[in-house]
């Protein structure tokens, strides 16, 4: 079964930059170099994890949306 | 000229007004090093945010890296009970660097975020309209840092990690005296935290072992958990569970007294409050937070050698980072000495950046807005019984004695 496509954006304005979600899933989340998130090679996770580790931001940067139909999949 | 500041920080002046105080270091020399204190100012808006996102440079390995003799001196007989409470809190995650941070931090971040501590809003409003109920039953002056700022933060860290009722007020007990080690100036103060330190862990171990025996869905559940899990010892299990007590209420009671604060000081502000404040709790809430930050002047430790505005600081050396500076540097922010509860953007710097970044910083919020929303709902002409208000003479917390109001 072909996973669902995500989107997912890390408001700059919002991003401290603690690393919670680095953490949580580095395949998908890297720091730049303002030492803020990037969202990348969202195919290489779940979107069950994408969401988890959007989930563990502490400041609600993260968003994740499906890609198709540009509904908002966190935070709901 | 640099030479001439007044640097020290634990005068009356600079408890009583730590803006003007370290305002003054901030536009005569940025980058100070106090040689009273041994440690370096950095008190620009840029340059503190600019650190805390480098902890590769600036260590948060206080205690274990910092061998010098504690500030103000301690009684000699105590060096025992200092090495016991390096070695104790070098196990809590503020305390640590990465990889240890890390993954000791990561354990708690889902349980912190916006969204799991916004199902504990209805708990914390009831709280609050509990207190307020309690306090003003036969009275209409009140203390608000006693009766309510002191009480609730405790009730709701209680809450969360499972501490039952009775329990309360030992708890509260261990952790006034465990946090005198970091808070007090007195020469007994190693000697009393060690004494809490190890009453409170012996009360948390049986609270871990029975959720060992038989798991529970709150805080102290989720650290057996990862006990269980193996990403936690049983000494970082006592160490990070002590403190989310201790920073789970501590600053959030200086949040509310120094935000009640602010707002009555300012009672045109207080009254556009109270017009809406459920529309206006958000910026309010940050504008507190900046203007009267709990903690004013943290520190961390420098990990290497690091050049900053053409000062050298030495691996090994104190750097505080002063949020009670930077939060009013004019280079970041207009009019930074002014109450206005409609300020935005506010990127204040009192929960901290990058990997340390507050990690009750949700919860904190939370608490801040539903008493300000209550106070503003119930009690709009709330006003301050006596000006002549003291700071407690600590280090680290910026600690009104007492806030007496008539409501």
């Amino acid at each position: 079964m072909a996973m669902a496509k995500l989107r997912v954006e890390v408001d700059p304005k919002v991003c401290v930059g603690c690393m919670a979600c680095v953490n949580a899933l580095p395949a998908v989340f890297t720091p730049n170099h303002h030492r803020q998130s990037l969202a990348d090679n969202l195919d290489s996770a779940a979107p069950a994890e994408i969401i988890e580790a959007a989930e563990a931001c502490p400041t609600g940067a993260i968003s994740v949306f499906d890609a198709i139909t540009g509904e908002r999949l966190f935070p709901q | 000229m640099a030479a001439e500041l007044n640097t020290d920080i634990y005068t009356a002046d600079a408890f009583a007004d730590p803006y003007t105080f370290y305002g003054r270091i901030r536009e005569n020399d940025p980058v100070h090093f106090s040689e009273q204190y041994e440690t370096w100012l950095i008190t620009r808006y840029e340059d503190v945010s600019w650190l805390l996102k480098r902890p590769e440079l600036f260590s948060s390995e206080l205690v274990r890296r910092d061998s010098r003799a504690p500030a103000p001196p301690i009684d000699p007989a105590d060096a025992d009970e200092l090495r016991f409470i390096t070695e104790f809190r070098a196990k809590e995650f503020i305390q640590s660097d990465p990889p240890a941070h890390s993954r000791m931090r990561a354990v708690l971040n889902k349980y912190f975020s916006p969204k799991g501590m916004e199902r504990w809003r209805e708990a914390v409003r009831g709280a609050v309209n509990g207190l307020l109920d309690a306090a003003t039953a036969h009275e209409t002056n009140v203390d608000i840092a006693e009766q309510l700022a002191r009480p609730l933060p405790l009730l709701v860290i209680s809450e969360m990690l499972g501490i039952p009722t009775a329990d309360r007020p030992l708890v509260k007990r261990q952790a006034d005296e465990r946090m005198l080690s970091a808070l007090s100036l007195q020469p007994d103060r190693m000697r009393r935290s060690a004494a809490g330190i190890r009453e409170s862990s012996a009360y948390l171990n049986r609270q871990i072992d029975s959720r060992l025996a038989q798991p529970q869905d709150d805080l102290l559940g989720t650290l057996a958990e990862a006990e269980r899990s193996g990403q936690y010892d049983r000494e970082e299990v006592l160490a990070n569970a002590q403190s989310l007590i201790d920073a789970g209420h501590e600053t959030t009671i200086q949040l509310i007294c120094n935000g009640v604060l602010a707002f009555l000081r300012n009672p045109d502000q207080w009254k556009k409050f109270c017009a809406d404040p459920e529309a206006l709790v958000e910026t309010a809430t940050e504008e507190c937070l900046r203007f009267d930050p709990p903690l004013p002047a943290p520190r961390r430790i420098a990990a290497k050698d690091i050049e900053l505005r053409g000062k050298t600081i030495k691996v090994g050396d104190r750097v505080t980072w002063v949020i009670a500076a930077a939060n009013r540097d004019p280079q970041a922010f207009e009019r930074p000495d002014e109450f206005d509860i409609m300020r935005s953007p506010n990127r204040h710097l009192s929960f901290g950046s990058g990997i340390h970044y507050c990690l009750g910083q949700y919860l904190a919020r939370i608490e801040g807005q539903e008493t300000f929303i209550a106070l503003a709902r119930r009690f709009p002409t709330i006003r301050l019984k006596d000006d002549a208000l003291e700071y407690a003479p600590i280090r680290g917390v910026r600690m009104l004695k007492s806030l007496p109001v008539a409501l």
